[in-house]
């Protein structure tokens, strides 16, 4: 098991995502694949824009499309439709990071969480712990999910998804401000997603979405109600015991762990099914 | 050169913008101890680690311009050898600093791409045949049809591939010599351009080197059958507004849209050309008001305050409401208001004239706009109060609108006549045009289509926009124009023996020292003329030249019209096209009614197309040509908003892939060398031309111009800034192309300044100027970016900006320039001074309607264009070498001067940089916009009514008479003589789609459709070859009464992920996996009615057969109330067809090839079927 220690969430960096301004042109979903080499994969008209359908070990960036009724600024009660950029939100305190077997997954000093491949063991024990269905598994069998750019923000360039966005729907900066920002944001009526979070990851992410209160319908359809994943919660519960540090329970944690991702995976396939 | 000198510093820009933000807090070690010992714990990654880009920091940077949509954005290049390792979008440009969108982001993948044909290819495979083609049902039936056979291509080298087109051409042109008796007719030496069997189609992605070459190559075929694709995506806008304004063009810069207080959208700009969002989104910061007129939610309707989804080709009715709102509800009515008096004085129309005017309005009542257009009372009424209230005429300026468009608006029969005038003359009447902040936004689709449109205009136009002749009389006033030494209106007398004919007689002030527009615009067409046989080398005009009435005509310039992109296809299939040269376009997916264009194709017996990829357009061809990518040729591109910039070549070309200006001009050397190019000039024996003055009385020789035509078409060498830069290059450098352009084209004149040899599409300053320096206020109060590249005309960047300094900062301004002080309450613009060499202002006080068609010359009488120097020898190797004499008159005697006498005599040294073009009051007088603008014959709306309401109700008799809507036309037409009898559309009316969903709307506002020859020959299913084929159209909706399925009115739409006919994008990975399939939108309450769930396949069915695709079903979706009855309204995506990476149902094929009446714009957007499940 893995100890952790993780910046402050005002330390660092993060990001503010104000969905007000975005167009849903996909120029972050392409700029995130070709900063990062990854291929494009083959796809099919599912009946939505959004495609791929979810992040995926190729795409660590995907636009979701969200449809709903709202009113507009001129006072109708129209159809709409809110594009929302989708990544790893980076949990201040990532779970994932927590409960990698053999932590491959790294956070930097910038509260950036990195999943080093060359570490991965595929166990999924990463993508279990996440409540935001963000790491995905590879055909190489190791994990893949956003770097943050970290190879861009460690030497002074924003993520090339931010840096791409032509309406500026992106904020990088430092936690600190970002956070500011995003209070000052919700202090004036507008909605916040990442703030105020279960202490599940840390309370807080790093990126934060604001959106103005008639776009609020987006956030909710696209996040979980509670940023917690309750297959995983005997692990919470048996981390302070674990931190004590024998092999024994180190090694009773990896089995409930396996037990707990199983679980998940036959629960999601069962979900898939559902969807299909 | 340029692209190496910005190289390394364009790296520098990459880092340090982030590293500020994040502050001290990086430096802090947590999570950097590893938690677990003695394991390697990594905290620091390299640039470019993560995605093997880590030798970003050696790679060479160049800029090229993106190869999609027209905002011009820049993309670095980052290269190590022909490697293309990393493309960004370049942080120093204004357009996009650094950003881009998904299409410039995945750009560089059209490059590196399998798929690319690297080598020239001659097709040894049998073609489709053509009645088997017109005969299928199904999409699916025409593809399996198709494939059957494949090109078979063989490899060949340039040399093979080149040759083998002009000996097929040549026996083409030979056996239409030989039958026709071209180019030696009994008035004289010419092609009669739409007679010559040719077709030449350019593309609207080309640079404006190659798409200026492949003009001249037309013309030098003898053809007028010559066009591009902006005749399919803005020609109505282009002459809509060129006939209203004086310029088919955008009316200001990208940056301008930030100033504006309300827009109209109906377009979909922020998926068509995202990057204008970064400038729309500052408008939104300050509290613009957006509203969205899509019957889809776009993604431009993200930023929509009101988003009114509405009929397709019901726009007129929406616009005129607004105006009737503007006249009728608004207290007090905006023609009582002041500003509306002074804005007056700009156009040319009386206050009888707008009683004209709103007799028509007074009928677009709220009431009835909501009927034709679908969309609800109260939101119409919301969108005009938003729209009226926040324009220049109703705020004293202090605010202004915008309307802003694309496809919606253009494709459509009645496009030019009636929806894009009227949408400019709603911006005249509510003082939006030539203000910042408001204008014109036809937001054009390629990244330089507005460029192509320039250099190569289409049949009828040559380069930079002057008419060709239309008749030998033309040529004969012409010469006579010569013969008074070139005179501008003002100095020029139109010859007793053509005043009473056409189209002379339109001159009401025919006499030397008066003009009006119609003169005006006639020595602006002479003047053009001139340009191109100075810069050409051949010869217009009559031998012998001193005898312009009873002369011998010869026009090296094919006479009359020719057929446009649309039209050409039932052309060919009526045997009238033999051959055709495609480059860069695939009009298999983008041309109206596939079947039509496909067996138009199949038809040829020569198809040459070049390409980037093996399209659907090749599939039919002869030969296949490599062409060069975006970043593997030098050049100029003009923006959308007429702003030009250098793209720069960052990689030699894959393969044997040439760049297009190569192509054109190899192909004319071929061309030439085995007979199939032949000038009237030569066949008339001419080989030079006696250039005389007639002064005083007295004929005087200026002076002899050998005809170097085929020197004209040598464009190896160069020096200066003209310094080729590859092999390639040193075939053809594209750069004495750019020289050659600055003298051809009027408009175009400024692209390079001479005197400093300086390309200016090359700078790349953001600097804002200064007050007192030229546009310096203007430039830096409306925060337009003056020294980024160039712009036409003059640099000038918001078109008819007369009087914004005084009415919007309420000051005029003194510029000092060129060692003189002038007077400026606008954009004036700049033009090299002839008297010092520098820059000076050009429009003053500011620029209105029509400049610079309308200027003045001061050389006028007395020299040739550019004095008569041997322009050759400047565009080759900038040297001043003068030919021509100075003609003056001394007290009543008449003298030649040397070039140094004169210059020594008036100071005039630099006459030859710049002609000696301006602009003075005169000018401004003549320069009002046409509000009132008769397109037929026939007498204004009041006169006309009568007659038009008797025209409806015959129209409706006859059809009730016969059941036949075409013979209902047919017995109109007798009965009238025309359609549409009487009116002379000198205002737009709202009138229906051919297509259109009630026939009580149909017979109570007619098609406009049938007063154009070509929407005549689709109505009786011409030519004989198409009779009774699944190819015409159901202008009566009865014809689709027996096919299963929900009536619905369709259209069609593009996304951020797609361009066009999908070969850009289909074929690229990137982009194909955002949109792999195309798919129809539809309306979730037709959806529950059908039984169709999202990703499920519909049918439907229109006129032209029927087509399978997948659903996506959304509330998003107009599903409107039309004249009473519900109306759904279906979008299908159209950049699909059969070949490429990623194939599916081509929607063109249902789309109708009936065309707008003045341009022949296709009715793409307007048109109906049934729809229903499918059953498989």
């Amino acid at each position: 098991m893995v100890k952790m220690t993780f910046p402050r969430p005002t330390e660092g960096v993060a990001v503010l995502v104000d969905l007000d301004k975005c167009i849903g042109c996909r120029a972050c979903q392409v700029a995130c694949k070709e900063w990062n080499g990854r291929p494009a994969e083959e796809t099919v008209f599912l009946g939505q824009l959004t495609n791929p359908p979810t992040l995926t070990a190729n795409s660590w960036k995907v636009v979701f499309f969200h449809e709903f009724f709202t009113k507009y600024l001129s006072g109708f009660e129209d159809p709409y439709v809110q594009p929302l950029p989708y990544n790893c939100l980076h949990c201040a305190e990532a779970p994932c990071a927590t409960s990698c077997p053999v932590g491959a997954i790294k956070v930097t000093p910038e509260g950036v969480v990195v999943i080093e491949q060359a570490d991965c063991i595929g166990c999924g024990l990463c993508e279990a712990a996440c409540p935001f269905d963000v790491p995905k598994k590879g055909d190489d069998g190791k994990y893949y999910k956003c770097t943050f750019c970290v190879d861009r923000v460690q030497n002074g360039l924003e993520p090339a998804c931010v840096e791409v966005c032509p309406t500026g729907v992106f904020t990088f900066g430092s936690a600190s401000e970002v956070v500011t920002l995003a209070r000052q944001e919700r202090d004036k009526g507008r909605v916040v997603y990442g703030l105020d979070l279960d202490g599940y990851v840390g309370g807080m992410t790093r990126w934060i979405y604001v959106a103005s209160k008639n776009r609020e319908k987006a956030l909710q359809m696209h996040f979980p109600d509670k940023a917690t994943v309750s297959s995983n919660r005997l692990r919470e519960v048996l981390k302070p015991i674990v931190k004590i540090g024998t092999g024994v329970l180190a090694v009773a944690l990896l089995i409930t762990g396996l037990v707990s991702w199983r679980r998940y995976r036959m629960l999601s396939r069962r979900e898939e099914g559902e969807a299909e | 050169m340029g692209g190496v000198k910005l190289g390394r510093r364009g790296f520098l820009k990459l880092a340090g913008i982030a590293i500020a933000a994040m502050g001290a807090d990086v430096a802090r070690a947590a999570g950097s101890e590893a938690p677990i010992p003695f394991k390697r714990w990594k905290t620091r990654w390299k640039l470019g680690e993560i995605g093997g880009k880590l030798d970003l920091v050696t790679a060479r940077v160049t800029p090229g311009i993106c190869p999609y949509c027209s905002m011009g954005c820049s993309i670095d290049v980052y290269t190590i050898g022909d490697d293309i390792i990393y493309t960004r979008g370049s942080s120093d440009s204004y357009i996009n600093e650094g950003r881009l969108c998904p299409k410039g982001q995945a750009a560089f993948q059209l490059i590196e791409n399998q798929l690319r044909v690297e080598t020239p290819l001659i097709r040894t495979g049998p073609k489709p045949p053509v009645e088997e083609i017109l005969n299928t049902r199904t999409w699916d039936e025409l593809v399996s049809l198709i494939s059957r056979y494949p090109p078979r291509w063989r490899a060949v080298g340039w040399d093979e591939a080149l040759e083998y087109i002009a000996v097929k051409l040549r026996s083409i042109m030979d056996s239409y010599r030989l039958s026709s008796g071209a180019p030696r007719f009994n008035d004289g030496f010419y092609y009669k351009g739409a007679e010559t069997p040719v077709q030449v189609i350019g593309s609207s992605v080309m640079t404006n080197e190659a798409g200026y070459l492949s003009n001249k190559l037309a013309v030098f075929l003898g053809t007028n059958n010559f066009d591009s694709q902006y005749r399919k995506c803005h020609s109505s806008t282009v002459t809509a507004l060129a006939l209203t304004y004086g310029w088919g063009a955008e009316t200001a810069s990208i940056e301008d849209v930030a100033l504006a207080d309300v827009v109209l959208f109906f377009s979909n700009p922020a998926e068509a050309h995202p990057l204008s969002f970064l400038y729309f989104d500052m408008a939104k910061k300050r509290g613009a008001i957006f509203i969205v007129a899509d019957p889809r939610f776009s993604r431009t309707a993200t930023y929509a305050d009101l988003w009114l989804p509405f009929r397709s080709g019901s726009d007129t009715a929406i616009l005129y409401y607004i105006l009737h709102y503007a006249f009728f509800e608004r207290n007090p009515p905006i023609d009582k208001l002041e500003e509306f008096s002074s804005l007056m004085n700009r156009w040319n129309i009386s206050w009888d004239d707008l009683e004209d005017l709103k007799a028509i309005v007074r009928e677009y009542d709220v009431q009835t706009a909501s009927k034709i257009s679908g969309v609800p009372v109260d939101k119409l009424r919301k969108a005009a109060e938003y729209y009226v209230e926040n324009s220049g005429v109703t705020t004293g300026h202090r605010k202004h609108g915008i309307i802003q468009w694309a496809m919606g608006f253009t494709q459509h029969t009645n496009a030019s006549v009636n929806i894009i005038r009227a949408a400019a003359i709603v911006q005249l009447l509510l003082g939006n045009v030539g203000y910042p902040g408001g204008g014109t936004h036809p937001f054009r689709g390629h990244s330089n289509v507005q460029g192509v449109t320039d250099v190569q205009f289409g049949p009828g136009g040559l380069p930079g926009y002057p008419a060709v002749p239309k008749s030998t009389l033309e040529i004969r006033v012409y010469q006579d124009w010569k013969l008074q030494g070139m005179p501008d209106a003002w100095e020029w007398e139109v010859p007793e023996w053509a005043r009473d004919k056409p189209p002379f007689n339109a001159i009401k002030k025919p006499n030397k020292g008066e003009a009006d527009l119609a003169k005006a615009l006639r020595a602006w067409i002479f003047n053009g003329w001139r340009r191109h046989e100075l810069t050409w080398g051949f010869f217009l005009g009559t031998i012998p030249e001193d005898d312009p009435q009873n002369g011998t005509v010869v026009s090296d310039i094919p006479i009359g019209g020719g057929s446009t992109e649309t039209v050409w296809p039932r052309r060919a299939l009526a045997g009238e096209i033999r051959a055709a040269i495609i480059m860069g376009e695939n009009p298999a997916v983008t041309n109206p009614n596939a079947k039509i264009i496909m067996a138009g194709l199949a038809s040829l017996d020569l198809l040459v197309v070049g390409d980037l990829f093996e399209t659907e357009t090749a599939w039919f061809a002869d030969v296949l040509l490599p062409a060069a990518a975006w970043a593997e040729r030098d050049g100029t591109m003009t923006d959308g908003n007429r702003v030009i910039q250098w793209t720069y070549k960052a990689r030699e070309p894959k393969g044997l892939a040439r760049p297009d200006y190569w192509i054109y001009a190899k192909m004319y050397e071929y061309m030439r060398r085995l007979g199939v190019i032949r000038l009237p000039s030569e066949e008339a024996g001419v080989r030079r031309e006696q250039v005389k003055f007639r002064k005083a009385g007295k004929i005087v020789l200026v002076y002899e111009r050998d005809l170097d035509f085929d020197e004209s078409w040598d464009y190896k060498g160069g020096s200066g800034a003209a310094e080729q830069s590859s092999p390639i290059e040193q075939e053809v450098n594209p750069r004495l192309v750019t020289r050659e352009i600055n003298f051809n084209m009027l408009i175009y004149q400024g692209i390079w300044d001479p005197i400093r040899d300086e390309f200016t599409p090359m700078r790349r300053s953001r600097r804002l100027r200064n007050p007192g320096e030229i546009d310096g206020t203007f430039s830096r109060e409306f925060r337009i970016y003056k020294d980024w590249g160039w712009s036409w005309p003059m640099n000038v960047r918001l078109l008819y900006n007369l009087d914004s300094l005084v009415k919007v900062l309420g000051r005029e301004e003194i510029v000092r320039a060129a060692g003189k002080e002038w007077r400026v309450t606008g954009e004036t613009g700049e033009i090299l001074d002839e008297f010092t060499g520098e820059y000076r202002p050009f429009a003053l006080p500011g620029h209105n309607f029509y400049i610079p068609k309308i200027f003045r010359r001061r050389l006028s009488g007395i020299a040739d264009l550019f004095g008569g120097i041997n322009l050759r020898k400047l565009i080759k190797e900038g040297v001043v070498e003068p030919r021509g004499k100075f003609v003056v008159e001394v007290d009543g005697d008449v003298r030649l001067l040397s070039f140094e006498d004169f210059v020594a005599a008036t100071g005039m040294k630099y006459l030859w940089a710049n002609d000696t073009v301006y602009i003075d009051e005169k000018v401004q007088e003549v320069a009002k916009a046409s509000l009132k603008r008769p397109f037929f014959s026939g007498s204004g709306y009041r006169e006309a009514k009568p007659k038009l309401e008797e025209f409806k109700r015959d129209f409706k008799s006859f059809y009730d008479e016969t059941g036949d809507i075409a013979e209902a036309v047919r017995r109109v037409i007798e009965k009238h003589g025309r359609w549409y009898p009487g009116y002379n559309f000198q205002f737009p009316i709202h009138t229906e789609p051919v297509e259109s969903p009630s026939m009580e709307l149909q017979f109570n506002y007619p098609t406009i459709a049938w007063l154009h020859p070509h929407n005549l020959k689709v109505l009786f299913e011409e030519p004989d070859v198409v009779k009774g084929k699944p190819v015409g159209v159901a202008h009566d909706i009865k014809a689709l009464e027996g096919v299963e399925g929900e009536l619905v009115v369709l259209t069609s739409h593009r996304l951020t992920e797609t361009f066009h006919s999908g070969s850009m994008s289909r074929n690229v990975p990137y982009l194909a996996e955002l949109i792999p399939e195309p798919y129809a939108q539809i309306p979730a309450s037709l959806a529950e009615k059908l039984g169709v769930k999202s990703g499920d396949l519909v049918e439907i069915e229109t006129a032209r057969g029927t087509l399978t695709m997948k659903a996506l079903v959304t509330h998003g979706m107009a599903y409107l109330k039309v004249n009473g009855r519900e109306v759904p309204v279906v979008s299908l995506h159209w950049s699909f067809s059969f070949q490429g990476m990623k194939t599916g149902p081509e929607a063109n094929y249902l789309v109708p090839d009936v065309v707008d009446v003045k341009t022949t714009i296709q009715e793409s957007k307007a048109w109906v079927g049934k729809i229903r499940k499918a059953r498989r």
